[in-house]
């Protein structure tokens, strides 16, 4: 009992957290009396005391015993070993680890848990919503749900899944690296994730936040405590991905092993820096718009009230600079996921390997170009919703790019319908109905009709489920035995393959019907016409909740007690297949690896993307 | 087969890791001014007079004097880079020390300041003049302390111990951070400050939206 209260880690973590928090408390209420002011209000009291709080809980994980014995005259940073040895078993991920592949496991699982909690929200909302009326929810309850719902899937659970999870569990061995370039940093980004997460759940009880997952003033200037938490939240989460960018874009630019040049990089390796881009630019633009929304509840700003100088657009144009972009971070990563996936199981090149690793760029530059087409509606001015709406429907060349690359290099090929490859071929066609449905979005025409209707929510579940779920499980599927040691049962996972893709489908197809024919998104009731569509849309997302049972009972016990992995059963030629399955702790302990050919040269004879060399003795 | 395991590959060569870090975490931080500054610009561009009527003019000269305690200071930064480059502890402690007074100078100056304007009218709720100015200028006055941190830091450990002659990531880091931290304010000085005392300003309230008023 006192080694788990005294170790750093998870529990002194929460001590520290929850000590420095009531310090922080007790002292602003302490001082303000001092100073001649009242009590002060709950959200300046939480704000002020999360500073202390956040302190708390670093140093209660050990989070930053190295820089402070650093700065006391401990050894030099450089050169020192910054890998600290893992401790074996269950128990080293609930420590402040610093090694990549037990990050980004602390990563998926945290952020499938989260899954979890959206989807359960989903369901629920999806109950209420099967008839019209009202039946078990009030309004604001509903509308609390579904912008926790929204914040939760996409913030605490596909950007961490897809860049915090496959990211960072992949990265160093894709490239033949030991660890990320900062792994201190790489755990601290972890730990900040967690401690946002949570402070973000801790918001729905503390009062909710109703204003939609896009927050916009005036309304979310109103609503009670929760959206402090919510905003807070999303600001620590916010520098958790920013650290992670940094740490991404300077591994793969100076960790790449020997012979590996950019035109030899595996395409997740392109597209994790291509997302750690737009992450590096675009997060801040985040935050700065949070801190205008906190100063705007908490000190009594004018940024968003037109009385007094301020615009309610300033905080749209500010929030979709970086959520727009964003979306890009959301599927960037999947899109790389799939062109690892798809040669490995057509036993082909990747055709357009160039065109597809530079079309991952492209899209980086040009996200920042469209935000405002999330605002045709909005009153801004009307000259502005042309240039928008060009460069909105440029971004689907780049994007097509890479489907006709897929698509060309299954052509012909020798397919293998493997579970992860389902999810590929799922991905394919689920994710080009979302496209489809966004090129018509883009059309201001069309989207002064749907803008608000159930036809964007079929797009954005289209190419989010459709598109990013079925990314990450092709990906789960296809690492899983890497990662673990051991195979995921075939039959379960076809099973859950059907699930979600006819739970999709069944889900998110009436809603464009439903929103052309004018069903208005974010309501809680509606007219009793659209009572049948909405039933079997409920009864879609029934399906798509059953379809988490036999993945999570495959996971666990497969883990547990799965048959043992071979360090390549796909026969696929990229770095991580060449070490044992799970890696040993530095990855490529006691060899040196060599990069010297293509990555997806599958079917051709004699083809080798990499070797290891032994290393000479006295090397680590 | 033979040929080719002969070669170990050598390490990469190159500008380390650290340093490539903090120049994207720069990128970061600039991208967060770039947003505030976009929303400054816009909401001027939303009013019809800017500077608003009756609020207090910025004090352009004791301002002036602390952009150049706070430029000095890049200057007195730049000189522990290159007596560490040297190997000498002492310069290195000096030029540290001076990095940190002129730098807790600008930044008591700025406070100072920040008193009196809020006693001739200028507060944060002081419309959205008010809120653009003192938000823009606390958070490059948030990243001044957090330099003064890292700078503190360094100091304690040059003190207790030193630092190996040469070059040292952490230290040339905290002199990028701290450049860019230079570079920002000269950006806020001349955004904030001399465009308006120049009477130069970009209103145009029905370009980018319909009149607020």
């Amino acid at each position: 009992m006192k080694r788990v209260l005294l170790y750093p880690g998870l529990v002194r973590g929460f001590l520290g957290g929850l000590g420095g928090y009531v310090l922080g408390i007790g002292s602003v209420m302490g001082v303000r009396p001092l100073i001649g002011l009242g009590p002060g209000e709950p959200g300046l009291v939480i704000t002020l005391a999360l500073v202390p709080g956040l302190v708390g809980y670093l140093l209660g994980l050990g989070a930053l015993d190295y820089w402070l014995g650093w700065v006391g005259g401990r050894a030099d940073a450089e050169g020192e070993d910054a890998h600290e040895a893992p401790s074996s078993g269950w128990a080293r991920y609930f420590v402040f680890n610093t090694d990549h592949k037990v990050i980004g496991l602390q990563y998926l699982i945290t952020a499938l848990l989260f899954f979890l909690i959206g989807g359960g929200l989903a369901e629920t909302f999806r109950l209420e919503l099967a008839a019209p009326g009202l039946q078990f929810l009030s309004l604001t309850t509903y509308n609390e749900f579904i912008s926790a719902h929204g914040i939760i899937m996409l913030l605490l659970f596909i950007i961490p899944s897809l860049t915090g999870g496959m990211g960072n569990y992949l990265v160093p061995l894709m490239i033949g690296a030991r660890d990320m370039a900062f792994p201190r940093l790489n755990a601290l980004s972890y730990w900040l994730y967690l401690f946002g997460g949570l402070f973000l759940l801790l918001g729905l009880v503390a009062g909710g936040f109703g204003a939609g997952w896009t927050a916009y003033p005036p309304l979310s200037v109103r609503e009670p405590l929760g959206q402090t938490f919510f905003i807070l939240a999303l600001i620590v989460i916010g520098f958790s991905s920013i650290f992670g960018a940094v740490n991404f874009l300077a591994t793969i630019i100076t960790l790449r092993a020997s012979g590996m040049t950019w035109w030899r990089l595996p395409l997740f390796v392109w597209a994790t820096f291509a997302t750690a881009i737009i992450t590096l630019a675009a997060t801040p633009a985040l935050a700065g718009g949070l801190f205008l929304l906190l100063f705007e509840r908490l000190l009594g700003t004018h940024f968003f009230d037109p009385a007094q100088g301020g615009d309610p657009l300033l905080w749209q144009h500010v929030f979709w600079f970086y959520s727009h972009p964003a979306v890009y971070i959301m599927i960037l990563p999947a899109f790389g996921i799939i062109s690892e996936v798809i040669p490995v199981f057509s036993r082909k090149p990747l055709f357009g390997y160039r065109f597809v690793a530079l079309s991952s760029i492209a899209i980086s530059a040009l996200s920042f170009s469209v935000w405002a087409h999330h605002m045709f509606t909005s009153g801004m001015a009307s000259w502005l919703r042309l240039p928008f709406m060009i460069m909105t429907m440029s971004i689907a060349v780049p994007t097509g790019i890479k489907f006709f690359s897929w698509l060309a290099t299954m052509w012909g090929g020798k397919i293998r319908l493997d579970v992860p490859m389902m999810f590929a071929v799922g991905f394919i066609a689920l994710f080009l109905l979302g496209g489809l449905s966004g090129i018509f979005n883009a059309a201001v025409p069309v989207d002064l009709h749907v803008q608000d209707t159930y036809w964007v929510v079929a797009h954005l579940h289209f190419v989010l489920v459709g598109g990013s779920v079925m990314g990450l499980f092709a990906a789960i599927y296809y690492w899983f035995p890497k990662m673990t040691g051991h195979h995921l049962n075939p039959t379960l996972g076809k099973l859950h393959f059907w699930l979600t893709f006819i739970g999709s489908a069944v889900t998110y197809l009436p809603m464009h019907w439903l929103g052309l024919y004018g069903m208005a998104r974010r309501v809680a009731d509606y007219d009793p016409a659209f009572g049948p569509l909405n039933f079997a849309i409920t009864v879609g997302a029934i399906i798509l909740g059953g379809s988490m049972l036999p993945f999570l009972f495959n996971a666990v016990w497969s883990w547990v007690k799965g048959p043992k992995a071979e360090p390549n059963p796909w026969h696929a030629l990229t770095l991580e297949w060449l070490v044992s399955s799970p890696p040993p702790p530095h990855n490529f302990d006691g060899t040196v690896p060599q990069v010297v050919g293509f990555p997806y040269d599958y079917g051709v004879p004699g083809a080798q993307h990499a070797v290891l060399h032994q290393a000479s003795g006295g090397e680590r | 087969m033979s040929s080719v395991s002969a070669a170990v590959p050598a390490p990469r060569e190159g500008t380390p890791p650290g340093i490539w870090g903090i120049w994207f975490f720069v990128v970061s931080e600039a991208m967060l001014f770039f947003a505030l500054f976009l929303g400054y610009f816009y909401l001027q561009s939303r009013s019809t007079e800017w500077p608003p009527l009756g609020a207090p003019s910025l004090p352009l000269t004791s301002t002036t004097v602390n952009t150049i305690f706070l430029l000095a200071s890049s200057g007195t930064m730049q000189g522990a880079i290159l007596s560490l480059r040297r190997g000498s502890q002492r310069s290195l402690q000096w030029w540290l020390l001076a990095t940190l007074f002129l730098g807790g100078l600008f930044l008591s100056r700025q406070v100072l300041e920040y008193s009196s304007l809020a006693a001739e009218g200028l507060t944060i709720r002081a419309g959205a003049f008010g809120s653009l100015f003192y938000t823009i200028t606390g958070f490059h006055g948030a990243h001044v302390l957090v330099g003064l941190v890292g700078l503190l830091a360094l100091v304690i450990r040059a003190y207790r111990v030193g630092f190996s002659p040469g070059r040292s990531q952490v230290v040339e880091g905290v002199g990028v951070y701290w450049h860019f931290v230079d570079v920002v304010w000269i950006f806020v000085f001349t955004f904030l400050y001399v465009l308006p005392a120049a009477g130069i300003a970009f209103t145009a309230p029905s370009l980018l939206g319909p009149e607020l008023h």
